[in-house]
C-alpha cells in the first residue's frame, strides 16, 4: 500500500534506521536484562564498596557493592515501564477529553479549549511535588503527575483533529449518504485521527522517560530499593569528585534513549506528513536548455517596447534530472499595450512572469537570451540601480489578496516604502502620494486606510490597494498574475476597469497572466497561449473571435460556455491532461490530446512563427482556420 | 423522478458573536426530472441552502419537501430514508474523499451503505459505477491522492449516485477544474440527468456554466432568491438590477469594455442587517442612482412578476434595456457611500 | 439615514462600546481568566494538607512522634480550626505575609522564601534572557542561511547539533558540565559563592537544552515567514535585505517568538528546580524538594503557590502583549 511504503521510505533514512533499532534494543533490554543481569545487579560485594571503574566492574560499584553497569542495564525496564505508563495515562485522558466537544457540542467545546489552554503550560514538576506531598514521593505519585501534566497535550492534539476531520467534506459527504454514526467515526474519523495521535504518543515517551529520570533524580520518582536511570544518577551525584564513571552508565542511558525516541519520533512524523521529499539539488546545467525554437524575431519588437523577452527558459533541479517547466519563450510588449498571457494549471504561465520580473525562487535558475526592460537589461544595471528600474517601474500584482500583503503592517507603511526607499521621499510626501494612489484606485476614505491593516478589508479593495503599491512609482509595466481569479465576478469586473483605466491614465503596458481567456479578451489587446512551457499562439484578442489557428486554443475555445452557447449540444473537452512538467513528451507537447496531430508533431517541436494564412505567430504543424465552432465534438475521453 | 421543494427556508449561525441569517426565507422548485441553477457570489448563501437541505446544518425555519412530502413531518427513520433521495457532490474533489480509502473501497461503502450485498455483487456494482462515469475499471485500487482533479470529481458524483438518489445536488462542482476537464464534467451530468432522470439543483458562481446546464435559473443575493425564472429568458433580459449586473460582469470573448452598471463595491457592508432592500447600497437604479428612490432603503420587495415571465424581487424591476422607466437607462453613477 | 444606522455603526451601549474598543475587553476578559485560574491555584494548595490521607502531622512528624508534640504541630498548622476559619486565615495570612512555620528549619516560612527567591530568580532570570536572545538570533540566522534550500551542510549541522541537545534534560546536562569543568578541568565553580563566576555553569545547564529546541522552532517560523507571499511582494518592490527582514518578516514572528517565551518562562520553572539540586543552590528549588521529602506542609505549600502564580502571571503578561501587538488574535477572541 502506498501509505505503508512512505513509512518504509522515510524509516529508511540514517536517522530512522539508527533511532529504530536503538528503541527496538531498548525495548529487548528491558524485557531480558534484569533476567540475565538481575543476579548481577543485587549481588552486593562489600569488599569493593563505593569504587570506580575496573575490569570486573566497569562502571565501578555503589554503596553496597552492586555492579553499576549491570544495574544501569537493568534500570532499563523500570525506567521504560514507568514513561510508558505515565504516557498511558495523560493519552487516555486528554483523548477523552479531547473528543468531547466533538460529542457534546459548541458550548463544551470552548469550556474544554479554555481549560485545556489554561493547563497546557503548567510544568509537571509542580504537580509532581504536589501529589508526592499527598500520596508520598513514589511512582504513582509520579506516574499520575506526569500523566495529568502531558494530558492537555493530548486533548488539544485531538480537540483540533477531531474537529477538522469532523468538519470535511468526506465526513459530511458519508453523512449525507446516510451511513451510520458508529461507522463513520470507526472507518472515517477514526483512522485519520489515530496515526497522529500514535505517532504523538512515541514522541511523547520519550519525554516522559525524561521527566521521569528527573523526578527520580529529585529523589520523587522511584523509590529504593527500587531503581531507576534517574535514581541511580541521583545516587552517583554524591561521588561525582572521586568516581565521576559512576555517573557515567546512566547519563549516556539517558540520553541515548532520548535520542532514539525522538529521532524514531521525526521519523515516523516525516512519514505521515504529506509534504513533498526535498530533492538534492543538482546545479542546472546551461547545456540542459532545450534548443531556442524562435526562428524569427518578434513582429511587435520596436525599439521603445516595454518588455523585450527572448529564448527565457526557467530550470530546476529535479530528481531525474532537470525540470525545464518554461521553455525558450519569446515575445515582446510594446508601450501602452496590454498583453494576456492564457494559460492552464502546469502551462509555466506563472513561472515565466516570476521569470521576467527577477523572482523565480532559489534553486530556480533563469536563462535568457535577451531581456530587455525599457530598453535596458536589469542585469547589466549596478544593483542600486537595478532595484530602483525594477522597483519603480514594474508593478506585481498577485493573485491571493489574503496573504500577498503583510498581515502585520499597517498598509501606509506597505504603501510609503517604495518611494522612501527608491526615491528618497520624505515620509510626509511618501504619505502624501499613497492618499492620492489609493484615491485613484477609488478606494473610499484613503486616509484611514492608511492605518488599517489587511484583514480589515475585503478582497477586492485589497486588490486595489496592491494596484496602489504599483502606482507609487512611475510604473511602466503592470504584471497581473491571476489577479481576479479568487474574486467575485462582480468585483473582478470593476479590478479588470481599474486596470484598464490604470494602463490609459499612465501609459503603463500590462502582462496580464490568466487561465481564463474570455477574461484576457476583456481587458487585453493580444494573447499570448502558452502550454507545457511554450507559447504556442500569439493572436490579437479582437481575432480571437474570428478564429485561433492553434488547435490548443480552438479546443480552449470550445470548452468553455458562454452566455450564448448553444445548450442543446455537448461541450468540447480536450481529453487527456496536460503533460507532467517533468515528463514532457518529445515533439509538440501538446501531439497526445490533439485531433489534427500527425507523425511529425510527435517527433520536430513546431516552431512560433507567422502563419501566411491568418498573419499571427502560432506554433503548429497544422494550424486551423475559421471561427471556432461550438458543436464540434471531439473524443470525450475521462479527463 | 421525483421533485423537491424548498419551502421559506431560513439557516442563521453565530458569527463573531452576532447572528448572521446566511439563507433568508428561500423558496424553489426543483421540478422532476428538471435541472435548476442557482448562482450567486460568494456570501449569497446558496452553498449554505444545498447544506440546509441535506440535513448538514439545521434549518432555522420552514420546509424540505421530497416529492411532497414534508421532511419535518416524518418519523427520524422515514425522513433518514427519504434524505437519501437527495445527493450532494461537494466542490473540493481532493477534501471529499477519504484520502485513506482506495476509490473502489469508497464505493463500496457507499453502494452497501443501505443494502446488504455479497462481495461479488458490491464489486460489480462498483465497477458499474465506475463505467457510468466513465472511469476506468482498474482505477478502483487508486487512491484518491493519485488522480487527478477531473477524476476525484467522477468519484464524488460515482459515489454520490451509489445510493441511487432521485435529486442531486451539485455545489460548485467544477469551480476547482481546469476549463478543459470542466467541460467533460458539465457533458457527463447532462448524460446522468438524461439516462437516469435525475433531477438537479446546480449551484455555481459561473453564470455561463449554470446557464447551459440549467431549464431555470434561479439568482441568489445576501441569501435572498432575488430573481428566478427559465435559463433563456432570465439570460436575455433580467430583471432584477442585481442580474443585470451579474450578466454584464460576465467576461466575453471578443467584447471589449463597456460600461457597467453597478456602482464600486467598497466597505464589507454587513449586508444582513440592512433594511429595505438588501441590495440598495450597490444597486445601479435604486437610492444612490436616483435619491427618490427611498423604498428601496426600507421597504423589503417581495417577489413579484411584473412581466409575468418570471419573478423578480425589486420595487423598480424592469428587463434591461426597455424604455418606459427614464432611471433604468440613465448613465451608471460612481458614488461611494458616505462614511 | 436608516441604511447608515442599521450597517453597523455601533451605538451608545456596552455592546458599542465592546465594538469600539476590541483591546480592552480582551484586555478585561484574559486577566479575568488569570483570576479564576489563580483562586483554583489558591484553594488546591490549601487543600493540600488535607488531601493527605491520613493524619498529616503524624506523616510528617513520624509514628513514634509523643502526642503532645503532635497536638502542638497541629495547632501551629491550624488543623484543629473548623475548614472555613482555616481557609480565611490561609488568605489572611498571604496578605499580611505571615505563611506559617517551616516545620524542617524552625524559621517563618517568609523568611526562607525572602533568602531563596533572589537566588532562584537571577538564576532563571539571567538564563531567560541568555535563551531568548541566543536562540532569536541563531535560529534567525539558521533561516537566512538555509532558506529556499540553500545551504545543505549548514542546515544538516544545525539541525543535528540542536537535536541533540535539545534532547538532554538539564539535570543530565548539570552532570555532565560539573564533570567537566569542575572535576576534569576544575576551571568553574560547580556550587554557590558570591561572584559571577559561579553563574556560569548553572545557567549553561539551564539554558543549553532551551537554546537549541527554541532555535529550531524560530528557524522553522523564519522559513515560513521567508516563504511567505507577502515576502514575496516585498521583493518585488526591490526593498533592501535589512528592511526585508527586520521590517516585513520579523513582525510576522513576534507572535510565536512570544508565545515561545511564556512557555519557555514556564518551563523553566521546572529546570530552575532541577539545575539547582545539580549544583545545590540555596534557592526556591532545593527547597521545595527538601520540604516535600521532609513533608514540612507550610514550606512546600508556600513555595508550590508561589511558583504556580508566577507561571500564570506569566501567561498572562504573554497574552496580553500578544493582544496589543497582534490585532487579528483580539477580534479570533471575541
Amino acid at each position: 500500500m502506498a501509505r505503508r511504503g512512505q513509512t518504509r521510505a522515510a524509516l529508511r533514512t540514517p536517522v530512522g534506521v539508527v533511532s529504530l533499532v536503538i528503541v527496538a534494543g531498548l525495548v529487548i533490554l528491558a524485557i531480558v536484562a534484569p533476567i540475565i543481569w538481575g543476579e548481577e545487579a543485587r549481588t552486593t560485594d562489600v569488599p569493593h564498596l563505593l569504587e570506580g571503574g575496573s575490569a570486573e566492574h566497569p562502571l565501578g560499584t555503589d554503596n553496597l557493592g552492586r555492579d553499576l553497569l549491570a544495574r544501569t542495564l537493568v534500570a532499563t525496564r523500570l525506567s521504560l515501564v514507568l514513561a510508558i505508563l505515565a504516557v498511558l495515562v495523560g493519552a487516555v485522558i486528554g483523548v477523552t477529553l479531547g473528543a468531547l466537544p466533538t460529542v457534546l457540542g459548541t458550548r463544551a467545546s470552548r469550556a474544554t479549549a479554555a481549560l485545556i489552554d489554561f493547563t497546557l503550560a503548567y510544568p509537571g514538576l509542580l504537580l509532581a511535588m504536589f501529589l508526592a506531598v499527598v500520596l508520598g514521593a513514589g511512582p504513582l505519585a509520579a506516574i499520575l503527575a506526569l500523566g495529568i501534566a502531558s494530558a492537555p497535550a493530548f486533548a488539544r492534539l485531538t480537540q483540533t483533529l477531531a474537529a477538522s476531520i469532523a468538519g470535511s467534506d468526506f465526513v459530511a459527504a458519508a453523512s449525507v449518504l446516510g451511513l451510520s454514526r458508529r461507522r463513520i467515526l470507526l472507518r472515517h474519523i477514526l483512522p485519520n485521527i489515530a496515526e497522529p495521535i500514535i505517532l504523538n504518543v512515541t514522541i511523547a515517551v520519550g519525554y516522559a522517560l525524561l521527566a521521569m529520570s528527573g523526578l527520580s533524580f529529585l529523589g520523587l520518582g522511584i523509590q529504593p530499593p527500587s531503581y531507576d536511570w534517574g535514581r541511580l544518577l541521583n545516587e552517583s551525584l554524591d561521588r561525582i569528585y572521586v568516581t565521576p564513571e559512576a555517573a557515567l552508565g546512566p547519563c549516556v542511558a539517558i540520553v541515548i534513549a532520548g535520542l532514539a525516541f525522538n529521532g524514531l519520533g521525526e521519523a515516523l512524523a516525516r512519514a505521515a506528513s504529506t509534504r513533498v521529499p526535498r530533492h538534492r539539488p543538482q546545479p542546472a546545467m546551461a547545456e540542459d536548455r532545450p534548443d531556442d525554437v524562435t526562428t524569427e524575431p518578434d513582429p511587435s519588437a520596436t525599439s521603445d517596447a516595454a518588455l523585450v523577452v527572448k529564448g527565457l527558459t526557467v530550470t530546476f533541479p529535479g530528481e531525474d534530472g532537470p525540470i525545464v517547466p518554461v521553455r525558450g519563450i519569446s515575445f515582446s510588449v510594446a508601450a501602452g499595450e496590454r498583453v494576456a498571457i492564457v494559460g492552464e494549471s502546469g502551462s509555466g504561465k506563472t513561472l515565466m512572469s516570476l521569470a521576467v520580473a527577477q523572482l523565480v525562487p532559489h534553486p530556480g535558475v533563469v536563462t535568457v537570451d535577451r531581456l530587455s526592460f525599457l530598453g535596458t537589461d536589469p542585469n547589466d544595471l549596478p544593483s542600486a540601480e537595478r532595484d530602483r528600474l525594477l522597483g519603480t517601474s514594474l508593478a506585481m500584482v498577485f493573485q491571493d489578496t489574503a496573504t500577498c500583503l503583510n498581515p502585520a503592517l499597517r498598509l501606509g507603511v506597505q504603501l510609503s516604502e517604495v518611494v522612501e526607499v527608491h526615491q528618497r521621499a520624505r515620509r510626509t510626501d511618501a504619505v502624501r502620494r499613497a492618499v492620492d494612489r489609493l484615491r485613484s484606485v477609488r478606494l473610499s476614505s484613503p486616509e484611514r486606510r492608511l492605518r488599517q491593516f489587511p484583514h480589515e478589508l475585503s478582497g477586492g479593495m485589497r486588490q486595489r490597494v496592491v494596484i496602489a503599491v504599483g502606482l507609487m512609482g512611475e510604473p511602466r509595466l503592470v504584471i497581473a498574475d491571476e489577479p481576479t481569479s479568487s474574486l467575485d465576478v462582480t468585483v473582478q469586473r470593476q479590478i479588470l476597469r481599474l486596470l484598464r483605466q490604470v494602463g490609459d491614465d499612465t501609459g503603463a503596458s500590462c502582462l496580464f497572466i490568466t487561465h481564463d481567456i474570455a477574461v484576457a479578451t476583456d481587458l487585453c489587446d493580444r494573447v499570448l497561449v502558452m502550454y507545457a512551457g511554450r507559447i504556442v499562439e500569439d493572436i490579437d484578442a479582437a481575432s480571437l473571435w474570428d478564429g485561433p489557428a492553434h488547435p490548443y486554443t480552438r479546443a480552449l475555445l470550445a470548452a468553455v460556455p458562454d452566455l450564448e452557447t448553444d445548450r442543446t449540444v455537448a461541450l468540447t473537452s480536450i481529453p487527456g491532461r496536460p503533460p507532467d512538467v517533468a515528463a514532457i513528451p518529445p515533439g509538440c507537447a501538446f501531439a497526445a490530446r490533439c485531433s489534427f496531430a500527425t507523425d511529425r508533431c510527435h517527433v520536430e517541436i513546431p516552431p512560433l512563427q507567422v502563419d501566411a494564412e491568418t498573419s499571427h505567430r502560432v506554433a503548429c504543424w497544422h494550424p486551423q482556420q475559421g471561427r471556432v465552432a461550438t458543436i464540434t465534438r471531439t473524443k470525450v475521453e475521462a479527463t | 423522478m421525483t421533485a423537491l421543494d424548498v419551502e421559506d427556508l431560513s439557516v442563521r449561525f453565530q458569527a463573531n458573536g452576532r447572528p448572521l441569517v446566511a439563507v433568508d426565507r428561500v423558496s424553489l422548485r426543483v421540478p422532476s426530472g428538471s435541472v435548476v441553477g442557482l448562482v450567486g457570489e460568494s456570501g449569497s448563501g446558496k452553498s449554505t441552502l444545498a447544506r440546509a437541505v441535506v440535513g448538514l446544518v439545521p434549518a432555522a425555519g420552514g420546509r424540505v419537501r421530497i416529492d411532497d412530502a414534508d421532511l419535518a413531518a416524518m418519523s427520524a427513520s422515514e425522513r433518514r430514508r427519504a434524505r437519501r433521495q437527495v445527493q450532494l457532490v461537494f466542490q473540493d474533489p481532493s477534501g471529499s474523499l477519504n484520502p485513506r480509502m482506495t476509490v473502489g473501497a469508497t464505493l463500496a461503502e457507499a453502494v452497501g451503505a443501505h443494502e446488504r450485498l455479497g462481495r461479488g455483487e458490491r464489486n460489480d456494482k462498483v465497477s458499474e459505477l465506475l463505467d457510468l462515469v466513465s472511469l476506468d475499471r482498474r482505477l478502483a485500487a487508486s487512491y484518491p491522492r493519485e488522480l487527478s482533479g477531473g477524476q476525484r470529481q467522477r468519484v464524488a458524483i460515482a459515489r454520490a449516485l451509489a445510493v441511487r438518489p432521485s435529486i442531486l445536488i451539485c455545489d460548485e462542482i467544477t469551480s476547482a477544474l481546469d476549463a478543459s476537464v470542466a467541460g467533460a464534467i458539465l457533458n457527463l451530468l447532462r448524460d446522468l440527468r438524461r439516462t437516469l432522470g435525475l433531477s438537479i439543483l446546480f449551484i455555481s458562481h459561473n453564470l455561463a456554466v449554470v446557464r447551459y446546464v440549467s431549464d431555470e435559473i434561479g439568482v441568489m443575493y445576501a441569501g435572498r432568491v432575488v430573481e428566478f425564472g427559465s435559463a433563456e429568458s432570465l439570460v436575455r433580459s433580467p430583471e432584477h438590477p442585481y442580474t443585470q449586473v451579474l450578466l454584464d460582469a460576465v467576461p466575453r470573448v471578443g467584447r471589449g469594455d463597456h460600461e457597467s452598471r453597478e456602482i464600486d463595491e467598497q466597505e464589507s457592508l454587513d449586508v444582513h442587517s440592512l433594511t429595505g432592500c438588501r441590495f440598495h447600497p450597490r444597486c445601479p437604479v435604486g437610492p444612490f442612482a436616483d435619491p427618490s428612490r427611498t423604498r428601496c432603503a426600507s421597504e423589503d420587495p417581495q417577489m413579484e412578476a411584473p412581466s409575468h415571465r418570471h419573478l423578480a424581487a425589486c420595487h423598480y424591476a424592469r428587463p434591461a434595456g426597455s424604455g418606459t422607466d427614464t432611471n433604468s437607462s440613465s448613465p451608471p453613477v460612481d458614488r461611494t457611500p458616505s462614511r | 439615514m436608516s441604511s447608515e444606522a442599521a450597517a453597523g455603526v455601533p451605538s451608545a451601549t456596552i455592546a458599542g462600546f465592546a465594538e469600539r474598543h476590541p483591546t480592552v475587553v480582551f484586555l478585561v476578559r484574559r486577566t479575568a481568566r488569570m483570576i479564576v485560574a489563580l483562586v483554583v491555584l489558591l484553594v488546591l494548595s490549601f487543600s493540600m494538607i488535607h488531601l493527605v490521607p491520613g493524619d498529616p502531622v503524624r506523616a510528617q512528624l513520624g509514628p513514634r512522634a509523643p502526642a503532645s508534640l503532635v497536638e502542638q504541630r497541629q495547632a501551629e498548622l491550624g488543623l484543629d480550626q473548623p475548614l472555613p476559619q482555616q481557609f480565611a486565615d490561609y488568605v489572611k495570612g498571604l496578605f499580611t505575609g505571615d505563611l506559617g512555620m517551616s516545620s524542617s528549619s524552625d524559621l517563618p516560612v517568609s523568611d526562607v522564601i525572602g533568602q531563596r527567591l533572589p537566588h532562584s530568580a537571577a538564576l532563571a532570570g539571567i538564563a531567560f534572557v541568555v535563551i531568548m536572545l541566543l536562540s532569536i538570533t541563531i535560529g534567525m540566522a539558521a533561516a537566512i542561511l538555509t532558506r529556499d534550500g540553500r545551504g545543505r551542510g549548514t542546515e544538516l549541522t544545525f539541525t543535528t547539533t540542536t537535536g541533540f541537545f535539545a534532547t538532554i534534560p538539564e539535570f543530565v546536562l548539570g552532570v555532565g558540565l560539573v564533570y567537566l569543568f569542575g572535576v576534569e578541568l576544575q576551571v568553574l565553580p560547580v556550587a554557590y559563592e558570591p561572584g559571577v563566576a559561579a553563574y556560569i555553569l548553572p545557567v549553561a545547564a539551564l539554558s543549553i537544552g532551551s537554546i537549541a529546541a527554541l532555535a529550531r522552532i524560530v528557524r522553522a517560523e523564519t522559513l515560513d515567514a521567508l516563504g511567505s507571499d507577502y515576502m514575496r511582494t516585498a521583493r518585488s518592490k526591490r526593498l533592501p535585505a535589512r528592511l526585508l527582514y527586520l521590517r516585513h518578516a520579523l513582525p510576522n514572528m513576534l507572535t510565536s517568538t512570544l508565545t515561545l517565551g511564556g512557555l519557555l518562562l514556564s518551563g523553566l520553572i521546572g529546570g530552575t528546580v532541577l539545575v539547582e539540586n545539580v549544583f545545590a543552590w540555596p534557592g526556591l528549588g532545593t527547597a521545595v524538594v527538601d520540604s516535600v521529602v521532609a513533608q514540612d506542609y507550610a514550606l512546600a505549600q508556600a513555595i508550590m503557590l508561589l511558583l504556580g502564580a508566577t507561571v500564570l502571571v506569566v501567561n498572562l503578561a504573554v497574552d496580553l502583549i500578544l493582544g496589543v501587538v497582534d490585532p487579528r488574535s483580539t477580534i479570533k477572541e471575541m
